[in-house]
């Protein structure tokens, strides 16, 4: 299992709440709207590419739609890797706030 | 609608930074999102997003296709390592072949490498110039000289504030260097400003490189001549006795870079002892001077040429030699372009240099032939892989690439051994014939080998990797699975036609070594109009008048002694041109002729033929009286020749006698040189003894040795031989013809190699039809000869074109080279061309068939 960083972890997130909607353009929007990151395509594209080689992702090309200059968008799922990668993520993370939190409820 | 997609540009701009298989979706994602800003914000701040969008993205596009391709590449890499693991003895044919060529191209880009780039690690070595100036002689001649007189660089930086340095040089001559109780000819001195070491940029080991030269009566020493006189380079502060009585004080030691610097020099003594040595400083009529000046960085030499004439006007007094012009010359010309002039730089033939290149190159090409000929041998079996790329959609463009990877893999391996295999080769070998090879350090001081044969190995790369790209890439996946591909006829035309080329430049290799070989023995044999095998040279020059007088005829009452004479230099490589016109000729233009000093004995000590006239004898031997030969006597087509008169560098000679031709110069001289013999009493240099027999001249030489301080206490003792001094001399043919035999060998070596290969091959395609004929009672003479024939068209093929090509080459590079001393090549060469090729083919094609004619044919035809 590779490890992903932040980066990855927000756009499998966001992937992931899209459900069937998720491709470059609305993972950009989501990724504004809910993380507050204000990201190029180009920037979205590239941990995309990337996590698509490591097999986290699956993608399915939609048909060809006039409202797009006729091209066809890629929409994006996530794979049973990349559900596997979000929960190590997801331990690591709990792992490593445990005592933060822990300090907190101290004080 | 048509309002809401991207800009066209920048859609094509994308698609530049995207990867095929991601365009379409991610060109639809920015137009989706395009459309979205439009409608939210209108046309224009759309079109604003976009651009923005666009920059931002480039870069991490850009990131992508560099992962895509270094993905690629380390594809590529794994499968030619598994390959190369998979079939190591091909591996390591390749490998090995293709560094042995491109270490013996290196070895060429060295020799060649060095004087391209020389003189380069001067710092600001393009904006360094020498001083070189035209001339007419009174004989009508022009001259180009780098020798000026002492004031003409002050005045001119004086006059010309915009030259940024200049730097005044001047050889030292032979100077006499007393060391302990020995005394030592140096010939490479000089003296030099104190600027000298700051103005270029040689190393200085030890010393301050401002200072060095800045006092009177200080010499630097090169690390050799300090390891010479004192042992050690530390020496610094010691004193050297020069001259007899001159003690000069060691402020440095420097390092001079062999080779790569055209200024050679092993002592360096500061200017303003030279009055010491008896030169003059300010002297606008002596011309000893060398300068070099530095012209500001952008600063275009033509604009100070064009005051030139104005300058030489008003300072330069008038001369017998009337000075014409004034120009700069660049310093890093002066290796390959200053032929003409006469120059203390050193300098070399152009086309010399092109020629090793050329060697070199040629080497690189048989390496590469080899390479294209085991890559294809072996693609039988890498038949199926290729296939099945294919079928899993590899692209031809793909494959073509993946080809070029693989040879361009090979070539990079090759690449660090072919370096080590240089560096053994240079430090081991090349020292016995290559000079420059010494005390050099390759890996500080000759970097641009490296950038050569980086370059070789790319060039290699893709030479090697063109065939079998292109065939391999087009084959037809359905017929890579049947195993026999439809395209192979043509692969073997093409197969056949390399080895035929790699046999071609082998044959001309191995002609052109012997060529040069018999050429070399041919010069060490030759007859130069005069005998030298039993005449030595013996160095006078410094013995005082009474002395030299004794030691003459004490050396005549030997038995083992025929005669003695004495001359200004040793008739080997001997050039003093003059230009020489007769008195009342019909012809005014003067003529270059050598014209030598000697003394009343030079026809009998060197067996020189008196044709017409008398020779000088006890009596004519007064200054004015000339012998000249007969290339002389031919030029100005005198019928009688005894008691013309001839001018040559302002005095007259009157002609007693006519002897035969004779060669004292360069023997590479196109036309017999007119000479004239005149007698010399100023520059006793040598003394030529002739002996009984060649074989006496050893013990005249242990006599002379013996008992040298009976004449001389403080001139070193030194003598040799005319036929060792001659060798020496034209040791660089051997050196070539070395270099041209390693060549050679190695190129019938990739040769043979090839056609192994190709026998193999072919052997193995016709393993059934062997079967089928011995089965029908073939015997074993019957089965090689169906091969042999194929390969002796073959190789008849490349004898046919490489025999004439080989004869015109050495042909006319020793007439062009050694004009009238040249050897007859003669059908010997070539037959040992032929018989040394021919002989491994039949052992290549022999050792092949044999084992396939001597198989039982039932294991070859079984398997159907």
């Amino acid at each position: 299992m590779k490890p992903i960083t932040t980066l990855e972890e927000n756009i499998l997130l966001s992937i992931y709440n899209l459900k069937d909607n998720a491709y470059l353009v609305s993972i950009m929007e989501y990724l504004h709207e809910n993380a507050g990151l204000k990201l190029a395509i180009g920037s979205v594209f590239a941990p995309l590419d990337r996590l698509y080689k490591k097999e986290y992702l699956t993608v399915e090309n939609g048909s060809p739609s006039p409202k797009v200059g006729g091209r066809a968008i890629r929409y994006y799922h996530l794979t049973d890797a990349g559900i596997e990668a979000l929960r190590a993520r997801q331990e690591v993370i709990n792992s490593m706030w445990t005592g933060f939190n822990t300090m907190r409820s101290e004080s | 609608m048509k309002d809401r997609a991207i800009p066209k540009f920048g859609a094509t701009l994308l698609r530049l930074f995207i990867h095929p298989m991601d365009r379409e979706h991610v060109l639809a994602a920015f137009d989706d999102k395009f459309a979205l800003v439009c409608e939210r914000e209108g046309w224009k701040s759309a079109h604003l997003w976009f651009w923005a969008q666009v920059l931002q993205s480039i870069l991490p596009f850009i990131k992508i296709i560099l992962i895509w391709s270094v993905e690629m590449f380390i594809n590529y890499l794994k499968v030619t390592l598994r390959n190369i693991k998979k079939n190591k003895i091909y591996s390591l044919i390749n490998i090995s072949g293709l560094s042995i060529g491109m270490a013996g191209f290196m070895v060429f880009a060295f020799i060649a490498g060095t004087n391209f780039h020389a003189d380069e690690f001067h710092e600001h070595a393009e904006r360094i110039f020498g001083i070189v100036v035209q001339s007419r002689t009174q004989e009508n001649d022009t001259r180009h000289s780098t020798y000026i007189s002492g004031p003409l660089l002050p005045t001119l930086l004086n006059e010309y504030p915009e030259i940024e340095a200049g730097v005044n040089i001047m050889p030292a001559g032979r100077l006499t260097v007393k060391h302990l109780n020995d005394n030592f000819f140096e010939e490479n001195v000089l003296f030099a400003d104190s600027n000298f070491f700051t103005f270029f940029s040689f190393k200085m080991i030890q010393g301050d490189t401002e200072s060095v030269l800045a006092d009177p009566f200080s010499i630097v020493l090169s690390e050799a001549a300090a390891e010479k006189y004192f042992g050690s380079t530390n020496s610094v502060g010691k004193f050297l006795t020069i001259n007899k009585d001159i003690e000069l004080r060691i402020t440095g030691i420097f390092k001079i870079p062999e080779g790569s610097s055209s200024l050679q020099f092993s002592m360096v003594i500061s200017m303003d002892s030279a009055p010491a040595f008896g030169r003059e400083l300010d002297n606008w009529e002596f011309a000893g001077y060398s300068a070099f000046v530095r012209l500001p960085d952008g600063f275009n030499k033509d604009d100070l040429e064009s005051q030139f004439e104005v300058f030489k006007e008003r300072f330069i007094p008038d001369s017998e030699d009337e000075i014409e012009s004034i120009y700069l010359f660049p310093l890093l010309d002066f290796r390959l372009e200053s032929n003409y002039m006469s120059t203390l730089m050193l300098n070399t033939m152009k086309g010399d240099q092109y020629g090793f290149m050329a060697i070199g190159i040629v080497l690189l090409l048989v390496v590469s032939i080899n390479f294209t000929n085991l890559s294809t041998t072996r693609y039988m079996s890498r038949v199926k892989e290729i296939g099945i790329r294919q079928v899993v959609g590899a692209r031809r463009s793909q494959l073509i690439r993946q080809f070029f990877g693989e040879s361009f893999i090979f070539a990079l391996l090759s690449l660090p051994i072919a370096i080590i295999f240089f560096h053994i080769f240079m430090t081991a070998y090349a020292i016995t014939f290559l000079p420059d090879a010494r005390s050099t350090n390759f890996f500080t001081e000759h970097t641009y080998v490296f950038k050569y044969v980086l370059k070789a190995a790319l060039g290699v790369g893709f030479l090697s990797g063109l065939y079998p790209a292109l065939f391999l890439s087009s084959l037809n996946p359905v017929a890579a699975f049947k195993g026999t591909p439809i395209r192979s006829r043509s692969g073997i035309v093409t197969r056949k036609m390399l080895v035929t080329l790699q046999f071609v430049f082998s044959v001309i290799l191995i002609v052109l070594s012997i060529t040069l070989e018999k050429q070399f023995d041919y010069l060490v044999n030759a007859n130069l109009g005069f005998g030298r095998n039993d005449v030595g040279a013996l160095q006078i020059a410094g013995l005082k008048e009474p002395n030299i007088t004794r030691l003459k005829s004490d050396l005549l009452q030997r038995v083992d002694v025929i005669s003695a004479s004495i001359s200004v230099n040793v008739p080997v490589w001997w050039t003093n041109e003059m230009g020489v016109v007769s008195e009342n000729g019909t012809i005014n233009r003067s003529m270059t002729f050598d014209v030598y000093g000697v003394d009343n004995s030079i026809v009998e000590t060197l067996d020189l033929n008196v044709i017409s006239g008398k020779d000088f004898g006890e009596d004519s031997y007064k200054q004015g009286n000339v012998l000249i030969n007969k290339a002389a006597v031919d030029y100005f087509e005198w019928a009688n020749p005894i008691g013309k008169r001839l001018k040559y560098g302002g005095i007259t000679g009157t002609v007693i006698g006519v002897v035969n031709d004779f060669q004292f110069r360069y023997v590479g001289n196109p036309r017999m040189m007119p000479s004239i013999l005149y007698v010399d009493k100023q520059n006793p240099n040598y003394l030529l003894i002739e002996a009984q027999t060649p074989s006496q001249l050893s013990s005249v030489s242990g006599f002379l040795k013996d008992n040298w301080n009976e004449y001389s206490s403080d001139i070193p003792f030194s003598f040799l031989t005319l036929d060792n001094h001659f060798n020496d001399k034209y040791t660089y043919i051997n050196t070539l013809a070395i270099l041209c035999k390693i060549t050679g060998g190695l190129a019938v070596f990739f040769s043979c190699l090839g056609l192994l290969g190709l026998v193999s091959y072919t052997v193995e395609r016709k393993t059934k039809e062997i079967g089928v004929r011995k089965v029908l009672g073939a015997s074993l003479y019957d089965v090689t000869m169906i091969f042999l024939k194929d390969f002796l068209i073959l190789i008849g093929i490349s004898y046919l074109i490489s025999i004439p090509l080989s004869y015109w080459l050495s042909d006319s590079l020793i007439k062009l080279a050694w004009s009238r001393y040249n050897t007859d090549i003669g059908t010997g060469t070539f037959m040992i061309a032929v018989f040394f090729t021919l002989g491994l083919t039949l052992i290549a094609v022999f050792s092949q068939t044999m084992r396939a004619a001597n198989a039982n044919p039932v294991d070859s035809l079984r398997d159907e």
